[in-house]
């Protein structure tokens, strides 16, 4: 099993308010699986995927990455379990604004500090090559359209070659048919390259 | 480090303006710590060149009975004088000397009496002071005396006009003498110029009735061995019942002001410092505040609490790399007028005496550890700017950082 929570517990506090967002949350996702999890507004699903992703803690439970207990972890071991376990898409896609479109995608690269230059560029080429986005390399995020943007935001969640990519609603903020084309390409990679896909929100 | 770099010198060209501006904050203060520094440097030493030239020589020698409250008095003068040179001449180090009579005595045009100092001057007076380079008009002749322009403009006197000298003579007489004014001398020390009458030693010894000198003053071949050589004319005098003085000694007032001075400096520049580094710590903490939900995804990516710490140490500390750098131009720049064309004390004073024995063109210098403190000042400041910044980096939690709406 590539992810198991168990009994997953999260609590918000703010001043006497107090909001239980996880309450004994329990799931299990194998390697390659294209699962997605769905809920009404405010029923914790941004939650699990930030406990999941672990970029926030949960009070108490177990949290089981390829059978790594990631409860309890530093702050440094966490950030190095994200850089090469996780790919994250986001609603509002979090492109840098300084950077191009190659550089955006190349910096999980970089971070990972695995591969020379060449055999780096030409994964950030291959995969820009995926989504479609070849030509737009120098492009600044600010200088394309949303669904362009979104498509850059998987093509840097990806290129590392991740065990799970976490979509928190990525079709949100696009029109339908950029929707449904960027679902359409994110199974395609499913079934292609054997990433596991968690979406919340779909 | 080097994509840590890349992505910090790319932030830095976001907000151009900005930087721009913190760029000029920085330059600025560099600029004017480093002009400052080599202006004052130059005052320093012109006023200590003026104060060797003018007053005390490398080393001098005094009465053992000099007394500091009345250093015009006539019981401070040295009996045996000539002895004295003569042993001083048999150091080899000894490049210059000579003996001067000093006393208090007002100078007097018939309508108006002002105080001055009387000074008479030896025939080797040239060989240790630097007088002749400073006299305007005329020279020193029989019976004559060369005083300052500005005391000669307060007593309406020209070259060629009569004065009365009237002083208090060795055995406690009043006398008065009548001088022509034949030279006029413009120094670069303001109290030469204000209150020095010069006429001949053998003329002031007749006027005031004695054989003896007030003081021997000596020049060295090194002012900056002034101290070994003081020490070794103390043992070579010994029994004389002199006291032997450096230069230092002798201008521990003046050199007071100067460390007063370089403090008030150092305030001056701190000053400005502070400006400078508020102006970093406010850059780095609005590009922490809008960058929130970058660092967010950087933490979401991967980059630990400690690489996102440096990058903004790295972007701090280039905002201080190059604003320190265009600051040395600045200073460079500024600097470089008053080095070659100089400052006229003069156009901004006048004749007026404010204290420092300095008057005329000042020229800065170009002080290499002011440019070397500058850039070291300049990395540790820009260094302890960033810090704050950097360190609320690291406490930002990645979750937070993504929810800022922006």
């Amino acid at each position: 099993m590539l992810l198991e929570v168990k009994n997953l517990n999260k609590t918000y506090r703010s001043g006497k308010v107090h909001f239980q967002a996880l309450h004994d949350v329990t799931v299990s996702i194998d390697k390659g699986e294209f699962t997605a999890i769905a809920g009404p507004s405010g029923s914790g699903k941004t939650t699990l995927l930030n406990c999941i992703g672990t970029i926030d803690s949960a009070d108490s439970g177990q949290l089981l990455l390829d059978g790594i207990d990631l409860i309890g972890k530093t702050s440094d071991q966490l950030a190095k379990l994200r850089k090469e376990y996780f790919g994250f898409i986001f609603q509002t896609y979090n492109l840098i604004p300084v950077l191009t479109v190659y550089e955006n995608i190349e910096m999980p690269l970089k971070l990972l500090r695995q591969d020379g230059a060449d055999v780096l560029g030409k994964k950030v080429m291959t995969m820009l090559e995926k989504v479609g986005l070849r030509g737009l390399a120098k492009r600044r995020p600010l200088e394309l359209s949303g669904g362009q943007q979104q498509r850059v935001s998987i093509a840097r969640a990806l290129v590392k070659k991740p065990k799970m990519v976490l979509a928190d609603e990525p079709t949100a903020n696009l029109d339908s048919k950029t929707g449904e084309d960027i679902v359409g390409l994110m199974q395609d990679l499913n079934k292609n390259e054997g990433v596991t896909f968690v979406f919340f929100n779909p | 480090m080097s994509y840590l770099f890349k992505l910090a010198l790319k932030n830095i060209q976001r907000s151009k303006i900005r930087t721009v501006l913190t760029f000029l904050i920085l330059s600025f203060g560099v600029g004017i710590y480093i002009f400052f520094s080599c202006l004052m440097d130059g005052f320093d030493k012109d006023s200590i060149k003026n104060v060797i030239d003018f007053e005390t020589g490398h080393v001098k020698v005094r009465s053992a009975m000099f007394d500091e409250d009345r250093p015009y008095a006539t019981e401070n003068f040295i009996k045996n004088s000539k002895i004295v040179i003569g042993k001083i001449k048999t150091l080899g180090f000894v490049t210059g000397v000579t003996e001067r009579l000093q006393f208090s005595a007002e100078l007097d045009n018939g309508m108006d009496a002002m105080p001055v100092i009387a000074v008479g001057i030896g025939p080797a007076d040239n060989a240790v002071f630097n007088m002749e380079k400073y006299i305007v008009e005329g020279a020193l002749e029989e019976n004559g005396a060369i005083i300052g322009k500005p005391l000669a403009k307060d007593l309406g006197l020209q070259k060629g006009d009569m004065a009365y000298l009237t002083f208090r003579n060795q055995q406690g007489m009043m006398t008065s003498a009548e001088v022509m004014i034949t030279g006029l001398i413009q120094s670069a020390n303001p109290q030469v110029n204000s209150s020095a009458v010069f006429i001949k030693l053998d003329e002031a010894r007749q006027l005031m009735m004695t054989r003896d000198a007030a003081e021997i003053i000596i020049k060295t071949n090194d002012f900056f061995k002034a101290e070994e050589y003081t020490a070794r004319l103390r043992d070579t005098l010994e029994g004389l019942d002199v006291g032997v003085f450096s230069w230092k000694k002798l201008s521990e007032d003046f050199r007071a002001m100067m460390t007063m001075k370089k403090k008030f400096q150092n305030i001056f520049v701190l000053m400005i410092m502070v400006i400078a580094i508020v102006g970093i710590v406010n850059t780095m903490l609005m590009s922490v505040y809008e960058k929130k939900r970058e660092i967010g995804t950087m933490k979401a990516l991967g980059f630990t609490d400690k690489e996102v710490q440096k990058l903004f140490l790295v972007e701090g500390t280039l905002i201080g790399v190059a604003g320190g750098i265009i600051g040395l131009v600045l200073g460079t720049l500024f600097n470089a007028y008053f080095a070659f064309k100089g400052m006229n004390m003069d156009a901004m004073l006048g004749d007026q005496d404010w204290g420092m024995p300095v008057m005329g063109v000042i020229k800065s210098t170009w002080m290499l550890s002011a440019y070397v403190k500058a850039m070291i000042f300049t990395l540790a400041a820009s260094l302890i700017a960033s810090y704050y910044p950097a360190k609320k980096v690291t406490k930002m939690q990645a979750m937070e950082c993504l929810r800022t709406v922006q």
